[in-house]
């Protein structure tokens, strides 16, 4: 298993338990439904953001002189 | 059996409990989470943040001093800059080779290239040097170049 699966495991755990916790708390649940949500998003979209053939020609820089 | 069954299922009983242990499972989650973002950074994507802080160095350097260069290349600022984009440009080739694309890709190529990347084992070392190799230099031009980002 490699880490990508690891931590798209770990995003599915995450996921899971949020939809867990969030109807069984009332304050405490949604505060930190709120925080954990955020967090897994933010971890999402570093997961999510692929490298791609157009981006790294884009990033080529040429000898000016 | 579902994550969230299984936790249902084994949760402890009391209110202050199980809010004590659904803190903990999260924290740890995280806490997992983020050693695995990051300690296993895909070396692509390490490969392709340096690419970009040094299109952003080299771009500065060369505005900064594109009228000495231009007027004498030999100086030693004029030669490092230029010794970064090789760099630079090696790096990219590497990554590209890596993820099992055309280094130096035609339009054409650019246009179809829609597989992620294929992280190829044996351009690892060369992806590897290519990443120490632009660091150095990066090093150096910072101190040379006098550039601030």
């Amino acid at each position: 298993m490699s880490w990508i699966q690891l931590l798209s495991l770990v995003i599915s755990v995450g996921r899971s338990l949020q939809s867990y916790i969030a109807p069984k708390f009332d304050t405490l649940g949604a505060e930190l439904a709120a925080e954990i949500s955020a967090a897994l998003d933010k971890l999402q979209e570093v997961h999510d953001k692929a490298v791609t053939l157009q981006e790294l020609e884009d990033l080529r820089t040429t000898k000016q002189w | 059996m579902s994550i969230a069954n299984f936790i249902r299922k084994h949760r402890p009983r009391t209110m202050w409990t199980e809010s004590i242990f659904a803190a903990f499972v999260l924290s740890l989650l995280l806490s997992t989470a983020g050693f695995f973002m990051s300690a296993c950074t895909p070396l692509e994507q390490t490969a392709r943040d340096l690419a970009a802080t040094a299109n952003g160095f080299i771009t500065q350097a060369q505005s900064i001093h594109a009228k000495e260069c231009h007027a004498n290349p030999a100086l030693k600022t004029c030669a490092i800059i230029n010794q970064a984009v090789g760099a630079q440009n090696v790096l990219i080739d590497a990554a590209e080779s890596y993820c099992g694309w055309p280094a130096r890709p035609t339009p054409a190529e650019l246009a179809s290239a829609t597989t992620s990347c294929a992280r190829i084992k044996s351009a690892t070392p060369a992806l590897q040097t290519a990443v120490r190799n632009l660091n150095d230099v990066m090093g150096d031009l910072r101190a040379a170049a006098g550039v601030t980002q």
